[in-house]
């Protein structure tokens, strides 16, 4: 591996990693503070795609303005579902909670093949052919941007969470949902938001992707499983971890991909998820909990 | 200030709390005296309205709260500071007694409060930036009665406040209790500590098997006859 | 703390599911009297269908057609009925459903699977049950090596095909004066791309090239930029590439990002030979040579490949792309043989599919040649198209017999097509 390609697999690694990082941090948030393992994710990423490739064939939009409605639209999506769907069946056992996330994931699946077709779809912007040159080092400008996102997204949710009052109550029904409900919080309504902001975050994650990537009804997959190994190696709910966690996993297959082959880099990832199981159950960041 | 009628509690098919019927007056220390299982937290859970109830009615200040929502009833200033603290552990002891006064009415005066808090309890300021599940026993038991304070309680439910503390902590607590009273909080305190509670409480009743059976005032249950055998260990 | 009672919990997830399945299995078992029953085996859900889709309207255009002339006349006119099973891409539940196409629907005959990954072990399956089973399109050697009795394949092996990209490589070479001597390849790593991808290191020395490099991912890749990077250092002459759809519009992104410029990419139909591909990667695309079995802009004899490609597209999304075309030639070579045949017996029909004989030129089939099987079961000499995509469309180049315009080589660097 000469310098020129370290430097290209080191970028390469850490703009893919924010994107890993902003849809863990979605998927962590929803685990901590519910406790529920949800499939559906990476669909709610498809469907902000959608949404994304829409606006921008239809009303020929920017595909970063579109984000003023991808967010809204699907952080009102996400309280609608945990209203409904969710909250229903949060004292159900374990596996009815996931029979519910999968049994909506493949909904959602499908839906989108009903309603869009099973074709790839991709969108061509004034963005495209913007690229980037550091030194030998080539990257899209739609990869920066994406980066850019996401970073800012993950830092005000992060500030969010740590500074306002309610972003210590979903901290709080995270921690300790009793206790949370003993001091006056809405536990229920900070369910709706923390399901809302998660669902926010995939979408957003979509919107971001759109341009450089492509959709079909089952790209979600695709971007979900890493995210749920970003989410054990961080330790479940824990936001930090699925940041750090996003860039880990993001250098480990851009650089798998490089040392060994692009077919084995999710084996390398894998190869991540099976040893952090074995060794650090709880993540890097988690803590042990009784 | 508080009072119950007929009050019936289930876990699932399990009848716990059977036709509780109570009231405690503005301004007491009340205790609640009972063998382990008794019902005694169903009882506190029922009224912070955390636990369904099957029949019966609760009034708080005048006001039916049977079918409010636990946040609600803590808006009204009834507030339970539980057994095992239910703090929040990676959240510091700042953001713990902030979130104390999550609710409106509490967050207005969250600054004065907090100063109150902090002289009631120095060691919690000397902390306040330390994660509250690094915390010894003592500090965690002041800081769960430093977040209840938080809410500007009218009526505070303390449940088993002193266990597992050591003896001289104990004693501290208690007057803590008292010095809270004073200040014009009505108190509803549980504990396994009967004799120490009744000491301070003007009033008391005796749950067993999830039924009032003595009920009065807090020197009446210390004398009785069958209390002192079951409960107080003479 | 129990809020809501089981029965409403229950009923919310049993509403999710029941939706959910509802969407999943969309099946039609009407049966009606006098019909050879037909199976497919295609992906037609996940993130395949769209291919797979393609490849039963082929089939099902075709039979359109049969059933509006007559049916098979040999046996009363009855007509040929199509029951599609789906494959969801996965080897594993192509064998249960081409299981329960012979044993439960009972068809005549079964047709695949498009991914050599699933044709392998469903034509075991249709072995098995002595069932006869044409391959329309899936290009593994294997498939047709294994001495079986009932699989005959009507297109290309991976060999042939690979070796067709080297005699494009050739052609341009000699057609431009500007000879390519390096080959880089890169290919996902299924079956399909795998086997290709070794035909081609195997068989490059003999046309004269050296392979710098080879690549492989798997499909589901989402940044491929590091491999590119790799591959740029390598500085090749040509491109060899066997990609779906989803990875061919990632790496056209990709190099772009990166930079890679070459003589030519030259990958082997799949994902690049997709009309959503050309659509998708814009003018990224522009200049793309694919390697392909067919392409409806290749001239036919007379006017047939334009006439039936434009009959087609009255009732159907997109042209008669190789996808659409193989599986109808497929379904011509069936029909003919049932003709023969005047039975839907299984062993008779496969007597009669083993000594098909079609003349290309006075017979319905698109494909520019005959039609016989050798012993194993595969057409002999199966020609294919080259396209380039040039303003924007896909244009017959190789070979001269069938091209429609000349080849735009050595495809132009990124920066000079004021891309970057
Ligand atoms: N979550 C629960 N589910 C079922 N039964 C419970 C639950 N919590 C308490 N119980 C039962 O209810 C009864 C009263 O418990 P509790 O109110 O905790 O007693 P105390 O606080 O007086 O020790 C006990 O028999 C206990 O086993
Ligand atoms: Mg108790």
């Amino acid at each position: 591996m000469n310098w020129e390609i370290f430097f290209q697999a080191l970028t390469s690694g850490i703009l893919t990693g924010g994107l890993f990082a902003l849809v863990a941090v979605g998927l962590t948030m929803i685990l901590g503070v519910l406790k529920i393992i949800n499939f559906a994710h990476g669909e709610f990423l498809m469907l902000g795609m959608y949404m994304t490739y829409w606006l921008c064939t239809l009303f020929n939009m920017d595909p970063y303005l579109t984000l003023i409605i991808t967010i809204p639209a699907f952080f009102f999506f996400g309280v609608i579902i945990q209203r409904w769907l969710i909250n229903p069946i949060l004292d159900a056992p374990m596996e009815i909670q996931i029979l519910l996330t999968l049994g909506l994931f493949i909904f959602l699946a499908n839906l989108a093949q009903l309603l869009f077709g099973p074709h790839v779809r991709s969108i061509e912007t004034a963005y495209t052919f913007k690229i980037l040159t550091i030194g030998s080092v080539n990257f899209a400008s739609t990869r920066l941007i994406m980066f850019i996102f996401a970073i800012i997204f993950t830092t005000a949710l992060y500030i969010f969470l740590k500074k306002t009052d309610l972003g210590k109550a979903i901290r709080a029904c995270s921690e300790e949902s009793y206790g949370a409900m003993l001091v006056g919080i809405n536990v229920k309504r900070v369910y709706m938001i923390a399901f809302g902001i998660g669902t926010a975050c995939a979408a957003a994650a979509g919107s971001l992707a759109m341009p450089i990537y492509y959709v079909n009804p089952h790209i979600g997959a695709t971007f979900v499983m890493t995210a749920f190994v970003v989410v054990v190696l961080g330790g479940m709910g824990n936001f930090m971890g699925a940041l750090v966690g996003g860039f880990i996993i993001g250098l480990a297959e851009s650089f798998g991909a490089v040392i060994l082959s692009a077919s084995l880099k999710q084996l390398v990832t894998f190869t991540i998820f099976v040893l952090i199981l074995l060794l650090r159950p709880t993540g890097l960041f988690g803590t042990k909990r009784s | 200030m508080i009072s119950s009628k007929e009050l019936n509690v289930y876990y699932r098919q399990v009848h716990v709390l059977k036709d509780i019927s109570f009231e405690i007056q503005k301004g007491e220390i009340c205790s609640v005296v009972g063998a382990n299982g008794a019902g005694k937290s169903t009882l506190i859970n029922s009224l912070s309205r955390i636990l369904p109830l099957k029949s019966g009615s609760i009034s708080f200040n005048g006001e039916d709260i049977s079918q409010y929502p636990p946040h609600r009833v803590v808006e009204l200033g009834l507030i339970q500071v539980p057994e095992g603290r239910k703090l929040f552990p990676s959240l510091t002891v700042l953001e713990n007694l902030e979130l104390g006064a999550y609710q409106r009415r509490a967050k207005e005066k969250r600054e004065d409060t907090l100063r109150e808090v902090f002289s009631l309890f120095p060691i919690l300021d000397k902390r306040r930036a330390q994660l509250a599940g690094t915390l010894s026993g003592g500090e965690q038991q002041m800081l769960a009665l430093g977040r209840g304070l938080m809410s500007l309680p009218r009526l505070l439910m303390m449940d088993e406040p002193s266990l597992g503390l050591a003896p001289l902590i104990v004693k501290q607590m208690f007057n803590t209790i008292k010095q809270i009273n004073v200040s014009g909080v009505t108190i509803l305190l549980v504990e396994q500590n009967a004799r120490k509670a009744l000491a301070i409480s003007d009033s008391g009743f005796v749950i067993e098997n999830g039924k009032i059976t003595i009920s009065g005032k807090g020197s009446e249950i210390a004398e009785n006859e069958h209390t002192r055998k079951a409960f107080l260990g003479l | 703390m129990k809020r809501y009672p089981l029965l409403k919990m229950s009923f919310t997830l049993s509403l999710v599911l029941i939706i959910g399945l509802c969407f999943i299995f969309t099946s039609s078992a009407f049966a009606a009297p006098k019909e050879v029953k037909v199976g497919l085996i295609y992906p037609v859900s996940g993130p395949l269908a769209s291919v797979g889709k393609r490849c039963v309207n082929g089939h099902e255009y075709a039979v359109k057609l049969i059933n509006e002339q007559g049916g098979i006349k040999s046996m009363g006119g009855a007509k040929i009925k199509l029951i599609v099973a789906d494959s969801e891409g996965k080897p594993e539940i192509g064998m249960s459903e081409t299981e329960k196409l012979i044993t439960r629907e009972n068809v005549a005959v079964v047709m695949g699977a498009w991914q050599s990954a699933v044709t392998f072990p469903t034509t075991q399956v249709a072995e098995k049950y002595k069932t006869p089973y044409i391959v329309p399109l899936a290009v593994a050697d294997a498939i047709t090596e294994r001495g079986f009795k009932y699989t005959f394949r009507t297109g290309m092996t991976a060999t042939i095909n690979a070796n067709l990209a080297f005699d494009i490589i050739k052609w341009l070479g000699e057609k431009t004066g500007k000879k390519a001597k390096t080959v880089a390849i890169l290919n996902e790593d299924s079956l399909w791309g795998d086997s290709t991808a070794k035909t081609w290191e195997k068989n490059a020395g003999n046309y004269g090239l050296k392979v710098v490099g080879k690549f492989m991912y798997n499909k589901a890749a989402t940044d491929l930029s590091p491999t590119i990077t790799k591959m740029k250092s390598l500085k090749p002459d040509i491109v060899l590439q066997c990609a779906y759809t989803t990875d061919a519009i990632l790496i056209t992104k990709q190099m772009h990002e990166m930079d890679f410029n070459c003589m030519a990419r030259i990958p082997s139909g799949g994902g690049y030979a997709d009309p959503k591909f050309v659509k998708a990667a814009g003018k990224l695309g522009e200049n793309l040579i694919v390697n392909m079995i067919f392409h409806p802009s290749a001239k036919g004899p007379g006017t047939k490949v334009q006439d039936t490609n434009a009959d087609y597209q009255k009732s159907y999304e997109g042209e008669m792309d190789e996808y659409v075309t193989t599986a109808f030639d497929a379904t011509w070579v069936l029909k003919d043989a049932l003709e023969r045949a005047a039975s839907a017996d299984r062993k008779k029909l496969r007597d009669a599919i083993s000594k098909t004989n079609i003349n290309t030129n006075n017979s319905p089939v698109l494909e520019a040649y005959d039609f016989k099987f050798n012993e194993k079961g595969q057409v002999p000499n199966p020609t294919g198209v080259a396209a380039q995509i040039q303003n924007g469309k896909m244009l017959a180049i190789h070979p001269d017999n069938v091209a429609v315009t000349k080849p735009v080589y050595p495809v132009p660097t990124w920066k000079d097509r004021g891309l970057r």
